[in-house]
């Protein structure tokens, strides 16, 4: 009895774990997203096309080229703000229609590429339509450099993975 | 044509367009944080000041995205331990400018308008009890402040006397009530 219980429990409460990811309610009307580059050359920029090919390399997105589009990727020292990047976006009904993926130099300066790369893709991950996870495993979690620091994951992890193609 | 001015300009086409097509138009900002807190020794040790405060006046600011300026006047601060520990020696030598300061203001990303943004944006008219941290910016003074760590430093003012936040932003472990007794009033 207590095995069965404890069974059917067990596949109630598995689905939530597994489907940590919310979304924002905006997504691009194609799979196929191309985005504008204007992170400084250097780290900034190379991690920035690491994030997008890992998206692309680990869900169904298409392509996230560098080849211009309204999703669009920047630096902006706004100082001690908390935050290190953001992401806003229009959209209109459910479809996106521009967003502004930006890091914040006044900490990710003291990033390695690597943890600049794991915010980049937690900020293209906003950028394509998916809010915080609840999961600390997942890039979308609230802090993608607390998630560098103790895993050292950056690029999109299963959760992450399951949200972009439930979107795309 | 700087990028302040080809975003408004884009915003503003949109936002035609849409109106003529009779579609709705709603904008976000998501953001990510750098620190996470798990005590009330760590947000404090981020922050130069904790104040229960009132807003005053509000402005909407655009920059690369839009921001809320809120006026604070200061009603009481408070000095709990380790207040301002962790912060870099620029960020303490900032506050210590104007540290019996009655009036700032503290900027936030997004605006009311929005349908998402990182944190509640203040209310004017409102009380609260603020985490505040210099925005450390070289067009800004001692007195103009980021809330420390975006919602984890806002809690709200009730009626009996003690401050809440109820729901924090996972990986955030602060008490979600504080009083004068624990956070120790300053000298």
């Amino acid at each position: 009895m207590l095995t069965a219980l404890t069974l059917v429990v067990g596949l109630v409460m598995i689905p939530g774990a597994a489907q940590a990811y919310t979304l924002t309610g905006c997504k691009w009307g194609s799979s196929t997203i191309t985005w504008t580059n204007s992170a400084p050359a250097g780290t900034y920029s190379t991690s920035a096309v690491n994030a997008a090919s890992s998206w692309a390399s680990s869900s169904d997105i298409n392509g996230m080229s560098a080849t211009g589009g309204q999703l669009k990727v920047y630096n902006h020292n706004r100082g001690a703000n908390g935050y290190a990047g953001w992401t806003d976006w229009g959209c209109a009904g459910n479809l996106l229609v521009g967003a502004n993926v930006t890091l914040n130099p006044h900490y990710t300066d003291s990033y390695s590429q690597a943890k600049k790369q794991a915010v980049w893709v937690h900020e293209f991950g906003h950028g394509v339509g998916l809010n915080h996870s609840a999961s600390s495993f997942a890039m979308m979690w609230s802090c993608p450099g607390c998630v560098y620091d103790n895993h050292f994951y950056n690029t999109p992890k299963s959760d992450d993975v399951a949200g972009a193609n439930f979107l795309y | 044509m700087n990028r302040m001015r080809v975003t408004a300009l884009f915003s503003g086409l949109v936002i035609a367009a849409l109106a003529l097509a009779g579609c709705t138009y709603s904008s976000g900002v998501h953001a990510s944080r750098h620190t996470l807190y798990d005590s009330l020794e760590g947000i404090a040790g981020d922050s130069t000041t904790v104040a229960l405060v009132e807003v005053v006046s509000q402005e909407v600011v655009k920059d690369d995205v839009e921001s809320t300026i809120s006026t604070i006047k200061v009603i009481e601060g408070f000095a709990p331990a380790g207040l301002g520990a962790s912060l870099p020696t620029e960020a303490l030598a900032r506050a210590a400018e104007q540290p019996d300061f009655s009036e700032g203001t503290v900027s936030q990303l997004g605006t009311s308008a929005m349908t998402t943004t990182p944190a509640p944006i203040l209310a004017t008219g409102r009380q609260y009890l603020l985490f505040l941290t210099p925005t450390m910016l070289k067009s800004d003074g001692p007195t103009n402040f980021y809330v420390t760590g975006g919602d984890a430093g806002i809690y709200e003012v009730t009626g009996d006397g003690t401050f809440r936040h109820e729901v924090f932003e996972a990986g955030d472990r602060l008490p979600t009530v504080l009083d004068a007794a624990t956070l120790g009033r300053a000298g």
